[in-house]
């Protein structure tokens, strides 16, 4: 079964996925602790069965981790603000090398959550 | 001469007295601050490129290191750039030189890093079939 029967939202932009200002989020994720992405790896890496249910869980925890650093980073921009001061678009001030790799993550992410187990 | 690339709400320093000037040069030193002050000398690194990807589960582990690594390189990147845009910004308001004003987007650190991330991403493509 693949992964996109639990995690159904599978289309997202770059922009999107990785909150690119002033795109924000509007759900503020807690962080996972390190101890429960363990906890998940090693279950996965015991079991021999490829249980979907378990990778879906280990990816949506990941992507919390993802959401929570992006939430992070947009409270800091925030504070730079003023009525004299603006922050320029993610876009422009990230080099291409980072921007292409954003778009690989969010293509193989697509890949994973199609693949069937 | 002014970057392309601006924080500045203004369009040229000439549309504001130099009183101002000075108050929006204090205004991007505080940003400077801010962003320094949340620079993460030590961020752990979780890709491990020493592991096999042959399978989904091994591909789904993979993929939520490199996510998370992904992300913070991102965070960092985006906050580094801003502080030199501003720095950029500071001099032009003060009329200096952008000489001595570092243009470098990635520093070694991130770009070895940028490298471990593509080659991981390249074996997670290649176990999902290109």
């Amino acid at each position: 079964m693949g992964l996109a029967w639990w995690i159904k939202k599978t289309y997202t932009t770059p922009k999107r996925y990785f909150h690119f200002f002033p795109n924000r989020s509007r759900k503020h994720s807690n962080n996972p602790s390190f101890a429960e992405i363990d906890q998940l790896e090693q279950r996965l890496a015991n079991s021999t069965l490829n249980s979907a249910a378990e990778l879906a869980v280990l990816l949506e925890v990941q992507e919390r981790q993802k959401d929570h650093i992006f939430s992070n980073m947009h409270a800091v921009l925030d504070q730079c603000k003023s009525k004299n001061i603006r922050v320029p678009p993610s876009e422009k001030l990230l080099p291409d090398e980072v921007l292409d790799l954003a778009h690989r993550i969010v293509n193989i992410r697509e890949k994973l959550l199609e693949q069937k187990g | 001469m002014r970057n392309t690339l601006t924080s500045l709400q203004v369009l040229s320093k000439s549309e504001i007295s130099v009183i101002t000037r000075h108050g929006i040069g204090d205004e991007l030193q505080q940003a400077i601050q801010i962003l320094s002050s949340n620079e993460v000398g030590h961020i752990d690194f979780f890709t491990n490129t020493e592991v096999d990807i042959s399978s989904r589960n091994e591909a789904v582990v993979a993929f939520g290191r490199v996510l998370v690594d992904f992300s913070n390189l991102l965070s960092e990147a985006t906050l580094s750039s801003l502080s030199q845009v501003m720095q950029a910004d500071y001099e032009y308001l003060l009329g200096n030189s952008l000489t001595n004003v570092s243009q470098n987007f990635l520093n070694d650190k991130l770009k070895e890093k940028l490298l471990i991330l593509s080659n991981q991403l390249s074996k997670i493509e290649a176990s999902l079939g290109g």
